[in-house]
C-alpha cells in the first residue's frame, strides 16, 4: 500500500480484508479469525485491528453497519466493499509474487547466476 | 444480523461518531472477557487479559478518532454536493413547469441588470476608467484656474492661450516638477492617391510622454530640438493602435514618412500599447506642438505661438498628493502672476482681463474636473442613477412574483418541514431556484448589455470611438455581481415567510386566507414601484417641456432657411465669389452674401471706443463682438432691424463708415438715448469713427443657449484693417432649402454624403443649412427627453404589472367573499369599481411618496432642465394623473374578471 512504512499495518489490512471475504463479521469475530487462521503466528493487537477496519472504511475497502450480535448486543459490522475485492486481490497477487520468489530462492540448491 | 427498524430510533437523532466508537470497543472488551471466562480464566483475569490484548488504548482510540473524522467529514461534503445538484434540478424542473413565470421573471431582471451593465459601459469611461498606458494615473493633475470678471462672476479655466501657459510650464519646471503643454487637433493625412483621412492627433510639448509616465516602445521620444516653435514639425510618434492599422504593423516603421497635409513628416517612436493619450476618443498621432501649422497666421501680425487670443491649450503636470502637490499650485499662481506682469507691460490684443482666484489640480478625467460636468456627462450620471432605480424596481417586481409564487407552494415547503427537512435545506432549495433564475437572467443581461451598451454609446457619445470594446469582462463581472445580488434579493421575502415558525397553522390553512403579513409586503412592493414610476414619469415631463422650449428659443436668425458655404484655405475650383453669383441666379434664392466669417460658428472681437466729453474712453466690462459682411447680411440671416436702416451698398470703401448695433451693445454702451447717430471707434482709440445707423434684433452668435450678446455689423469693404477676406457664403432660399444646398455641395464638390451624422464628417462639409448645425445642440435635450421616456415607461409597466400581480391575486383568494357579497345583492358593477379602488388605493401612497421625492430632489435635475421650474405643478399633476388613471386601468383588468364570477360555483367552492 501506498505511503504506509509498516510493513505490518499493510499486511494486516490484506488479513481484515480476507477475514471478510466469508461475509460481515464484526470486529471482534474478524480479531478471532485472524488468530484462529494464523494459528497463533501472529499476534495482533486488539487495537491495531479496530483502526485497520477504520482505515479500510476511511478507504472505502469496507463498509460498517451497526447490528445486533449473536448474543443480541449491539455491535458493528463490516462488510467487503468492491473496491475492497479488488484490493484484496491485487495486494493477494502481488503477496504470492513475493512469496514465490523468496520461496525460490530460498529452496535454490545450485549458486544463482550472478549480475 | 440486522438492527430492527425500530431500534433504529437513534439514527434519527443524528450519529454521534465517539458514542459508536465507545460503544464498539465495550462490546469487544465485553465479548472477549467472556470467552475468556468461558475457556476458564477466572473474571478479574479475563478482563485483564482482554485489556492487554488490545494494546495501547489511547494510541489506538486516537488513530481511529482521526480516520472517522476524515471520513465524516468526505462524507459530509459529498451529500451537500449531491444535495446541491439535487436542489438545481429541482428548481430546473419546477421553472420548466411554469415556463411564463419563469421567462416573466428572466425577462425582468435581465432588463435591469442589463440596462445597468449597459449604463456602466457608457459611465465608466466618463467617470472612472483613466486613460490607459498612464503611470500612477491619479498623480498626475490637469491644471484648472478660477478666475472671476469684472462683473464678480466666477468661472472655471481648464483652457489657456499657449504664451500663458508657456508661462506656467516654465514656473512648474523650475519647481523641479515635470509639465506638458496639449492641444488636440486632428490631421489630414495622405492616404494615397490624392485621398486624405482624418486622423486624431495631440500637438504636445516634449515631456508629454513623461509626465504621464509612458515610454515609447520603440524609437526616442521627443527631445529638446523638436520642442522650438515656428519650425513646421517633422516627425511624430505613433499610437499602437496607428501603427498596426494604418501603418500595417510595419516592423521597420522607424523613419517611415507619412505625408501630414501635404509635409512629410517622419515617425520617431510607438507609444507603448494600450496608451492614447487623454482624450476620450484617444489619440492616433503625437506631434511636437511648436511645429504646429494649423492656425492662419494673420497678416503683419504676430506668429501663431504668441497669439494671447487663442484659449485652446492645456497644461499637465505630475504631482503626487501632499507637498508636492502644494508646491505645483504655487508653481501655476507664480506662472499666471508673470504673464499677467508680462501683458502688463506689453499689452497684446485679446488679452483676457479677468482676475486669478485660486489654481485647483483637476483630475485627468474631465468629468471630475472642478468645472462641473458636460451636458453628456451630466445625462451620463443620470442614467446611472436611472439604471439603478430601474434594478432595484425589477427586483421588486421580482420579489413580488416569487413572493406569489411561494404563497401557492406553502403548503408543500411545511410539508417537507414536517418532515424533517432541515432550516439550511430549506433555504437552499428557495435560495437554489432563485438563484437559478438569476443566472439565466444574467446570461440574457450579458447578450441585453452588449447591445444596449452600443446603442447608448452611439447616442451619448457620437462619433467617439472609445478605445475599449463596450463589452470586456469588467461588465460580464459586474452584470454577474448584480445578478446574484438580485436574485438573493429578491428571494429574502419569500424565504422569510417559508420559515415562519408556525407551520402546523400554515399546514391548516388553505389557500383560501390571505394572509395578512405576506399581503403588505406584496402591497409594499407595488407601492414602491408606484413611488419610482410617478418620479420617472415627473422627469419625463419636465425634459419633455424643456425640449418643446429649447425648440422655440428665438435665435435672431432664420436658420431654416439660411445656407453657409466655406472654403478651407487650399481648396480648389469655384471662388466664394464665384460661387456667389452662381446662387444668385438659382431659383428660390432670395440673396447670397458673403461674410468674413460664418454665423453661428465665429465671430471677430473688438475692443471699442467712444467719445465723452472730448475723452476717448473705452467701452469696459463687455464682450463686443463683430460680423463684417456685405450689406444685405442681416436680411439673409433673417435678423430684424428694429430702429433705423440696414447696411447698403452705399456703404462702401472710401463712404463714411458706419455700423449697424445690437439691442444688447445699443442698451449697454447708451442705456438712456438713442443710439443712432452716436459712433464708436473699433481695436484704437485714434482709429475712424463708426456711426451707428441701426439698431438690430438680438441674434445668437454661437449656440442655442446664451446671454443676449453686444455685436456689431460692418460692411465687408468697410471693415477694420485686421479683418480677413471674406471666409463664407450666406445663401437665403425662400422654399426647398434641402435641395439647394444640395445643388451647392454639387457645385463646390463635396463628396461628402449629407445624411451622414458622424459629426467628424459634418464638420468637414462645406454647405451647411444652419439648422443642421444646431442639431448637435438640441441633442442634448432631445436624448434627456428619449432617456427618460424610455425609463418612465418601462417603470410604468413594471409598476402596472405588479399591481395587476397582486390584484389578480387578491380577486382569486377572495373568489368566496366576492361570490357572496353577490349573492346578497351586490350588483356586477359594484364588484368591479371596488377592486378598481383597492388598485388606486395601493399606488396612490406610492405615487404620493414618489411625488414628494421628486420634489426633494429637484435641483438635482436643474442643470439638464431648460426654462422650466424642477417642481413645475403642471408636470407633477399630469404625472400623478397618468398613474393613477393607468392603475385603475390595470386593476380593471381583474376586476373584469371578478364581475363574472358566478356566486353559486364561488360559495361552494372549497
Amino acid at each position: 500500500m501506498p505511503g504506509e512504512p509498516d510493513l505490518l499495518q499493510g499486511t494486516l489490512d490484506v488479513l481484515v480484508l480476507k477475514a471478510l471475504t466469508w461475509g460481515p463479521r464484526h470486529g471482534h469475530a474478524v480479531a478471532r479469525m485472524i488468530r484462529a487462521a494464523s494459528g497463533g503466528a501472529f499476534e495482533v493487537l486488539d487495537g491495531s485491528l479496530y483502526a485497520a477496519l477504520h482505515r479500510l472504511e476511511e478507504r472505502e475497502c469496507v463498509e460498517s453497519e451497526w447490528g445486533l450480535s449473536e448474543k443480541g448486543k449491539r455491535a458493528r459490522f463490516y462488510t467487503l466493499t468492491t473496491r475492497g475485492r479488488q484490493l484484496l486481490r491485487a495486494e493477494s497477487a502481488s503477496w504470492r509474487r513475493y512469496a514465490d520468489a523468496v520461496a525460490s530462492m530460498l529452496s535454490a540448491t545450485t549458486l544463482p547466476a550472478e549480475g | 444480523m440486522k438492527v430492527p427498524s425500530w431500534r433504529r430510533y437513534r439514527e434519527l437523532f443524528g450519529t454521534d461518531p465517539e458514542r459508536d466508537l465507545r460503544d464498539e470497543v465495550r462490546f469487544h472488551l465485553e465479548t472477549e472477557t467472556e470467552e475468556l471466562i468461558t475457556s476458564g480464566l477466572p473474571p478479574s483475569e479475563a478482563r485483564h487479559q482482554a485489556f492487554a490484548r488490545f494494546g495501547d488504548m489511547e494510541s489506538a482510540m486516537a488513530k481511529i478518532r482521526e480516520s472517522d473524522r476524515r471520513r465524516l467529514g468526505r462524507q459530509r461534503r459529498g451529500r451537500a454536493v449531491d444535495a446541491l445538484r439535487q436542489d438545481f434540478r429541482y428548481a430546473a424542473r419546477g421553472l420548466r413547469k411554469q415556463p411564463g413565470f419563469a421567462a416573466t421573471v428572466i425577462l425582468i431582471l435581465a432588463l435591469g441588470i442589463g440596462a445597468n451593465a449597459a449604463v456602466f459601459s457608457v459611465v465608466d469611461p466618463l467617470f472612472f476608467r483613466m486613460p490607459g498606458g498612464v503611470r500612477a494615473p491619479n498623480e498626475v493633475r490637469q491644471i484648472y484656474v478660477e478666475r472671476q470678471r469684472a462683473n464678480g462672476q466666477r468661472f472655471f479655466q481648464a483652457r489657456f492661450s499657449l504664451p500663458e501657459a508657456r508661462f506656467i510650464d516654465s514656473s512648474i519646471a523650475a519647481g523641479g516638477l515635470t509639465s506638458a503643454i496639449m492641444l488636440r487637433r486632428d490631421v489630414e493625412v495622405d492616404a494615397g492617391g490624392g485621398a486624405s483621412r482624418r486622423i486624431k492627433a495631440q500637438w504636445v510639448t516634449p515631456r508629454f510622454l513623461s509626465v504621464l509616465g509612458a515610454r515609447p516602445l520603440a524609437g526616442t521620444d521627443f527631445d529638446a530640438e523638436s520642442g522650438r516653435f515656428g519650425v513646421p514639425a517633422s516627425t511624430a510618434i505613433a499610437s499602437w493602435t496607428f501603427w498596426q492599422r494604418e501603418l500595417g504593423g510595419d516592423p521597420h516603421v522607424l523613419g517611415r514618412v507619412v505625408r501630414i497635409a501635404g509635409r512629410p513628416v517622419t515617425i520617431r517612436a510607438i507609444a507603448p500599447r494600450g496608451f492614447a493619450g487623454i482624450d476620450l476618443d484617444g489619440a492616433d498621432l503625437w506631434l511636437p506642438l511648436g511645429g504646429f501649422t494649423g492656425f492662419r497666421d494673420r497678416p503683419g501680425a504676430a506668429p501663431w505661438y504668441e497669439s494671447w487670443g487663442t484659449i485652446a491649450f492645456r497644461v499637465l503636470a505630475r504631482a503626487p498628493a501632499g507637498r508636492a502637490e502644494q508646491q505645483l499650485v504655487q508653481r501655476v499662481e507664480t506662472g499666471v502672476h508673470d504673464a499677467a506682469a508680462f501683458t502688463k507691460a506689453n499689452p497684446r490684443p485679446g488679452v483676457g482681463r479677468a482676475a486669478l482666484v485660486r489654481v485647483v489640480p483637476g483630475s485627468l478625467l474631465g468629468a471630475r474636473g472642478p468645472d462641473g460636468m458636460t451636458q453628456t456627462e451630466t445625462i451620463a450620471a443620470l442614467l446611472g442613477a436611472l439604471a439603478l432605480l430601474l434594478l432595484v424596481m425589477a427586483a421588486a417586481n421580482v420579489g413580488n412574483l416569487l413572493l406569489g409564487r411561494a404563497v401557492a407552494r406553502e403548503r408543500e415547503i411545511s410539508v417537507r418541514v414536517a418532515l424533517g427537512m432541515s432550516r439550511r435545506r430549506l433555504i437552499a432549495l428557495l435560495a437554489t431556484e432563485s438563484l437559478l433564475l438569476a443566472l439565466l437572467a444574467t446570461i440574457a443581461a450579458v447578450v441585453l448589455a452588449a447591445w444596449i451598451g452600443a446603442l447608448l454609446r452611439a447616442m451619448l457619445l457620437p462619433g467617439i470611438e472609445l478605445p475599449v470594446a463596450p463589452f470586456d469582462a469588467r461588465l460580464a463581472w459586474l452584470a454577474l455581481g448584480l445578478g446574484l445580488g438580485v436574485g438573493l434579493l429578491a428571494s429574502i421575502v419569500p424565504l422569510s415567510t417559508a420559515l415562519r415558525p408556525n407551520l402546523v397553522a400554515a399546514l391548516k390553512t388553505t389557500i383560501r386566507d390571505g394572509g395578512g403579513r405576506r399581503s403588505r409586503v406584496r402591497v409594499a412592493l407595488v407601492g414602491v414601484q408606484a413611488a419610482l414610476s410617478v418620479t420617472l414619469l415627473i422627469g419625463t415631463g419636465l425634459e419633455a417641456r424643456s425640449l418643446s422650449n429649447i425648440r422655440s428659443v428665438d435665435l435672431g436668425l432664420d436658420v431654416d432657411r439660411v445656407i453657409t458655404v466655406t472654403r478651407p484655405d487650399s481648396a480648389t475650383g469655384p471662388t466664394l465669389e464665384e460661387i456667389a453669383t452662381v446662387a444668385r441666379n438659382l431659383p428660390d434664392v432670395t440673396g447670397a452674401v458673403l461674410s468674413a466669417t460664418v454665423p453661428l460658428d465665429e465671430q471677430f472681437g473688438a475692443r471699442a471706443f467712444f467719445d465723452r466729453n472730448g475723452d476717448t474712453l473705452q467701452v469696459s466690462g463687455l464682450d463686443i463682438g463683430f460680423v463684417a459682411a456685405e450689406p444685405g447680411y442681416l436680411g439673409v440671416v433673417g435678423t430684424r432691424v428694429l430702429r433705423g436702416r440696414d447696411l447698403s451698398a452705399a456703404d462702401k470703401f472710401g463712404a463714411p463708415p458706419v455700423m449697424v448695433i445690437s439691442e444688447e451693445l445699443a442698451r449697454r454702451v447708451w442705456p438712456r438715448r438713442d443710439p443712432i447717430g452716436e459712433c464708436l471707434r473699433i481695436e484704437r482709440r485714434d482709429a475712424a469713427c463708426y456711426t451707428v445707423i441701426g439698431v438690430a434684433e438680438n441674434a445668437h452668435s454661437y449656440e442655442i443657449v446664451e446671454d443676449p450678446k453686444a455685436v456689431f455689423y460692418v460692411a465687408f469693404d468697410q471693415r477694420p484693417e485686421r479683418t480677413t477676406a471674406a471666409h463664407a457664403l450666406v445663401v437665403r432660399t425662400s422654399r426647398a432649402t434641402r435641395s439647394i444646398a444640395d445643388r451647392l455641395r454639387a457645385i463646390v464638390g463635396d463628396t461628402t454624403a449629407p445624411a451622414s451624422t458622424d459629426p467628424v464628417a459634418a464638420r468637414r462639409r462645406q454647405v451647411h443649412v444652419m439648422s443642421e448645425m444646431l442639431a448637435s445642440e438640441y441633442r442634448p435635450w432631445e436624448l434627456g427627453a428619449r432617456l427618460f421616456a424610455a425609463f418612465g415607461a418601462l417603470a410604468l409597466l413594471l409598476a402596472l404589472f405588479g399591481l395587476y400581480g397582486v390584484l389578480s391575486h387578491v380577486v382569486a383568494l377572495r373568489r368566496r367573499e366576492i361570490g357572496v357579497r353577490m349573492a346578497l345583492g351586490a350588483d356586477r358593477t359594484r364588484v368591479l369599481a371596488l377592486i378598481v379602488r383597492e388598485g388606486v388605493r395601493q399606488v396612490s401612497i406610492g405615487a404620493a411618496a414618489g411625488a414628494v421625492v421628486a420634489i426633494a430632489l429637484a435641483e438635482r435635475i436643474r442643470p439638464i432642465l431648460f426654462h422650466v421650474s424642477p417642481r413645475d405643478p403642471a408636470v407633477i399633476a399630469a404625472a400623478l394623473t397618468m398613474l393613477i388613471s393607468c392603475a385603475a386601468a390595470a386593476a380593471s383588468i381583474p376586476g373584469r374578471r371578478a364581475m363574472t364570477i358566478d356566486p353559486m360555483t364561488a360559495i361552494r367552492e372549497e
